[in-house]
């Protein structure tokens, strides 16, 4: 703090009323400016405070057009002055008297009648211009009133202002407004300490130098409203399927991925899916507008052909003529269960525990249970000792540690590509809940793929139970848009 | 799942035991064929697709007096012997070529009986029948009819009858034409010359197959002989569907005959009520299911799912009742042996073997990039992969999504190629949320690409927008470059003075990979009048890249 800002807190101590900036200006006999921002600068450390006064002003003067008004005459006088006292004269003979630049001319014919100066007549074909007065206009008397000043536009009449600011002939600028001020507790406290000043933040320089040392810090206002700022925040349905991932993975299951388009052989084809199944029908999944697909691996492609006309591995098979044409088209995947069946084919060496986490896509109505798009949870467990109580294991042991089911019960279900089949429940706060399904994939999808070994697999739909942890009533509400929601969850 | 409604009482007076609900319930999932409530009068029940024989109440009793032990292995059918025969003719086999039947005698069938009646062959051929197109099955009342009946291809227009849900005769082309089930049904047929009817020795016509019957032989609660007809073209699947429903009224106390099928050049007696023989290795049984269970334990919960077994040495041999349809492989005999035994009532093992975990590439990209947007205060959104075409245009996308030949509405007709169109859509129903909003989302995209297997193939993409007064290049950029540093990815940014972006305010981002220049995605503010196609009201700053 500088000497002027002591004076200045000293001329404040002991006030009872705050201090008109211009008055206190005076008392410690310095320029107001320099006071102002000294003001400023002890506000900001919470010495004073300044209170603005209410009224504010403006001030005024005459701009560039008004100074050659006020210094020669204006183009309604010039105008007028060609015309004999009571006497008329033909408008084209008074504008050549007159010198009229365009510009002139306009405000000439919009302020002579208007200032009582002339009248415009109209005499046969002509216009005449026919003498009222010679006294001083309103105008004149403004221009003459303000001049060269520049002054607060309360020291004039109003007439005389709105006269010049309606004629444009005025520049005008807010005066400041008048400013009060009182000294703070921190300010008084100051003064009493002696302390030079108050430090408002701790600088690396007064870190190097040890100024800290002998510096005070300023109090904060804590009452002071702070706007939070807006975080970003994950997904919660998204974080929720995180969470799944990890758990998955503590349990020694490795990710992978497939395609979201996929052919229909892979989609159902390799999983033994019969090419009438119901789930195939046209209301079941989605065809995309896309050229028909081609399987690289064409002994596979042979296979799964056998598979379903003549049946592989002791099966009877399905029984009907296989068409290629079927396998070959691109659908939204309609489960998951169809990069399980990819995982198979790259032929890595048992034990072998791999999970997907999806979109899966089914036609379906849209209403707050049921939707087209949603988040399939899928995976298998390859080995050579794989059986059915070990899938039941896996199962249970999901349900528990991974959705912290309370309790689980199976019921026998049917899939084309597993047998035995399984459906779990899971009692969740609660209540029962269908989990999803299981089961061991059959022989027939297993030599197809020539896989030798027993594959556990599991498909769990993931919205329903997500629904249940996050609260949600609405199965869309999952993907909500409503960024307030997401802001807030 | 197919969804099959029977009356409580009925069903537990045909069961003849005393059942508490919560028992029943359970039974019925065991048997699969769940339902959810069983407290009041009509159960609604859950068939699962393997089991069309559980169609029917008495088709569930059969299998819960297995459950409850009441009855156990195959139900007896005793078959009589009719006169009734069928002559198939060449050009009516050509478009349908088997056909299987049998006689009803004592039908004794109430008003309710014949209502759960229709309602099993409709399921039956909706189905197991697969939309008739696989079989198709007809009733009709006897007693006007005079056997031998042919089944016959017709013209068009050679033939009429009043068809079943009509006052008047109508040709076999009005009837595709003007009635409902021949328009749902016509498909079926119309590719032919001539259409397959069932006439009798009067020609009298039974049905339009497998479109629908005439109204003189409709099946009512009167009816007390009845003939039943099923046309298709797989045998084994249409005799396991003849034998649910001749079960089905030998259950009910009704005498079930035969009839004789004349094909031109052989001759079938129908249904075939013989079991299917079925072996399966003891050992194999217990290695798949992980446990120790006796040949006779085994038996034993085969008899509770109605299949009778005997055994040599290891092989279990067992005979399964012919309406059972769902045998293709000795694994389908381990599944009658869990639910046999019970699959509530097995020990789960824990899991015994050890693999190492990991994340997949595309998980852990999106970790990282996670962490980064959302310690720029951007909010994360997750949008769907099905979307709205019109979208795509509105945002000038560099590549069109891709559309879905049967949308369940305009609202989802594509799959997304891009990530901002559905950005730009979270933008646009947020106007009242309160300024700025940063949103990003990492999601799959599907491109097309004609090299790949599925001519598709899935992009991760990052897709960031910035929506305040000051939005601006700078910002996004910025984003940008720490986001390229964080996958280690060398980029430079060239003009690109096209919608959506303002003019001189847009870019693309392009990467040097193996030496050749690739454009892997953009950045800009987004030019007035695009905003203006989402009502957004302030500036917009947007990065789209390629991840993966």
């Amino acid at each position: 703090m500088n000497e002027l800002g002591r004076s200045i807190l000293a001329a404040l101590n002991h006030q009872d009323e705050p201090m008109e900036a211009g008055s206190l200006a005076s008392k410690v006999h310095a320029d107001p400016h320099a006071v102002m921002s000294a003001l400023e600068s002890l506000k900001l450390e919470g010495l004073v405070t300044l209170e603005q006064g209410k009224e504010r002003s403006k001030t005024i003067w005459l701009n560039a057009e008004g100074m050659s008004y006020y210094k020669e005459a204006t183009p309604e006088r010039r105008l007028a002055n060609v015309i004999k006292k009571g006497g008329k004269i033909e408008l084209k003979e008074a504008l050549d008297l007159a010198r009229l630049s365009g510009h002139e001319k306009n405000v000439a014919f919009r302020w002579a009648a208007e200032e009582e100066l002339l009248k415009f007549e109209r005499d046969g074909q002509q216009t005449v211009l026919r003498f009222i007065s010679d006294k001083r206009t309103l105008t004149e008397q403004a221009l003459d009133s303000l001049a060269d000043l520049k002054v607060d536009e309360k020291a004039l009449s109003t007439d005389i202002v709105s006269n010049l600011r309606k004629r444009h002939l005025l520049e005008e600028k807010e005066s400041p407004k008048t400013v009060f001020v009182s000294i703070t507790e921190n300010g008084t406290r100051l003064l009493r300490a002696g302390v030079k000043k108050l430090v408002t933040q701790l600088s690396p320089h007064m870190l190097k130098d040890g100024s800290w040392r002998k510096a005070r810090f300023q109090d904060y206002d804590l009452k002071t409203v702070v706007t939070s700022l807006q975080a970003g925040k994950r997904h919660s349905y998204l974080r929720f399927i995180r969470e799944i991932k990890d758990a998955l993975i503590s349990m020694g299951f490795q990710e992978s991925d497939g395609p979201i388009a996929e052919l229909e052989f892979w989609n159902m084809d390799v999983l033994f899916m019969p090419q009438d199944h119901p789930a195939r029908d046209i209301h079941d999944v989605f065809h995309l507008d896309l050229p028909p697909g081609k399987v690289s691996d064409e002994k596979l492609w042979a296979r799964v052909q056998r598979a379903h006309e003549k049946g592989l591995n002791g099966s009877r098979g399905w029984g009907y003529e296989w068409n290629q044409r079927f396998a070959r088209r691109i659908v939204l995947r309609s489960q998951t269960t169809t990069v399980s069946a990819r995982a198979l084919s790259k032929k890595m060496t048992p034990p072998l525990r791999v999970f997907c986490i999806g979109r899966v896509f089914r036609p379906d109505q849209i209403d707050w249970k049921h939707f087209i798009e949603f988040n399939q949870c899928e995976g298998i467990v390859a080995d050579e000792n794989m059986n059915f109580r070990e899938l039941l294991g896996y199962l249970k042991t999901f349900a528990v540690e991974v959705f912290g089911a309370e309790a689980v019960r199976f019921v026998p279900s049917y899939f084309p590509f597993t047998e035995p089949s399984v459906e779990m429940y899971a009692k969740v706060q609660g209540k029962w809940t269908e989990v999803g399904g299981a089961g061991m994939f059959r022989p027939e999808m297993l030599a197809a793929l020539q896989c030798d070994v027993p594959v556990l697999a599991w498909g769990l739909g993931l919205d329903r139970l997500a629904m249940k942890k996050l609260g949600v009533t609405d199965i869309r509400e999952l993907f909500s848009q409503d960024l307030n929601y997401l802001r807030g969850v | 799942m197919v969804s099959v409604t029977v009356k409580k009482a009925y069903l537990l007076g045909l069961l003849n035991k005393k059942v508490r609900d919560a028992e029943l319930e359970e039974a019925l999932f065991q048997v699969k064929a769940g339902s959810d409530d069983v407290s009041g009068e009509e159960l609604s029940l859950e068939v699962t697709g393997d089991r069309p024989d559980l169609l029917s109440a008495e088709g569930v009793a059969r299998a819960l007096k297995g459950y409850f032990g009441v009855e156990k292995g195959i139900p007896s059918l005793k078959l009589g012997r009719s006169d009734v025969s069928i002559h198939v003719e060449k050009e009516a086999a050509a478009i349908r070529p088997y056909l299987v039947g049998a006689v009803i005698e004592h039908a004794s069938l109430s008003e309710e009986d014949v209502v759960d009646l229709f309602q099993m062959q409709e399921k039956l051929d909706m189905t197991h029948g697969r939309k008739r197109r696989k079989i198709s099955i007809g009733l009709y009342d006897m007693r006007i009819l005079k056997p031998p009946f042919y089944f016959r291809a017709f013209a068009p227009d050679s033939i009429h009858f009043i068809p079943l849900k009509s006052d008047r005769k109508m040709t076999l082309k009005q009837i595709l034409e003007h009635h409902d089930k021949g328009k749902a049904y016509a498909h079926l047929v119309n590719a032919h010359k001539k259409y397959p009817c069932l006439v009798d020795a009067d020609k009298e016509v039974l049905s339009l197959v497998p479109v629908i019957n005439g109204i003189s032989t409709s099946v009512t609660a009167k009816s007390n002989r009845i003939f039943i007809d099923h046309t298709g073209s797989d045998l084994p699947a249409m005799n396991a569907s003849l034998n649910m429903l001749c079960q089905y009224f030998a259950d009910r106390g009704a005498s079930v005959k035969t009839v004789d099928v004349i094909y031109p050049k052989h001759k079938l007696t129908t249904p075939n009520p013989t079991p299917q023989k079925m072996n399966a290795s003891i050992p194999g049984i217990n290695r798949m299911l992980g446990t120790d269970l006796s040949s006779k334990r085994m038996i034993s919960c085969l008899e509770r799912q109605r299949i009778s077994a005997s055994v040599t040495g290891t092989q279990l041999h067992c005979r399964i009742p012919a309406y059972r349809a769902d045998f293709m492989h000795p694994v389908d005999l381990i599944e009658e042996v869990a639910m046999g035994y019970g699959y509530n009532a097995f020990e789960v093992k824990r899991p015994s073997i050890f693999t190492k975990g990991s994340i997949s590439e595309t998980t852990r990209l999106t970790d990282s990039l996670e962490d980064v947007m959302i310690g720029y205060g951007f909010q994360q959104v997750a949008t769907y992969i099905t979307t709205k075409s019109a979208q795509s245009q509105k945002t000038h996308s560099d590549v069109p999504g891709i559309r879905i030949l049967n949308p369940v509405s305009e609202e989802y007709s594509s799959v997304r190629s891009r990530l901002l169109p559905n950005m730009m859509d979270v933008l646009s129903k947020n106007t009242h949320a309160s300024y700025p909003q940063k949103l990003f989302e990492i999601g799959e995209v599907v491109v097309a690409d004609v090299s790949a297997e599925t001519k598709t193939r899935n992009e991760l993409r990052l897709c960031a927008v910035s929506a305040h007064s000051e939005a601006h290049l700078t910002e996004s950029a910025s984003v940008l470059g720490a986001i390229m540093q964080v996958l280690d990815r060398a980029f430079r940014l060239e003009r690109f003075n096209q919608l959506p972006f303002l003019e001189g305010r847009g870019a693309t981002i392009v990467e040097s990979l193996t030496g050749t220049s690739r454009i892997t995605g953009r950045v800009g503010e987004l030019h007035p009048r695009v905003l203006e196609s989402f009502h957004i009201e302030v500036p917009v700053a947007v990065f789209e890249v390629r991840v993966k």
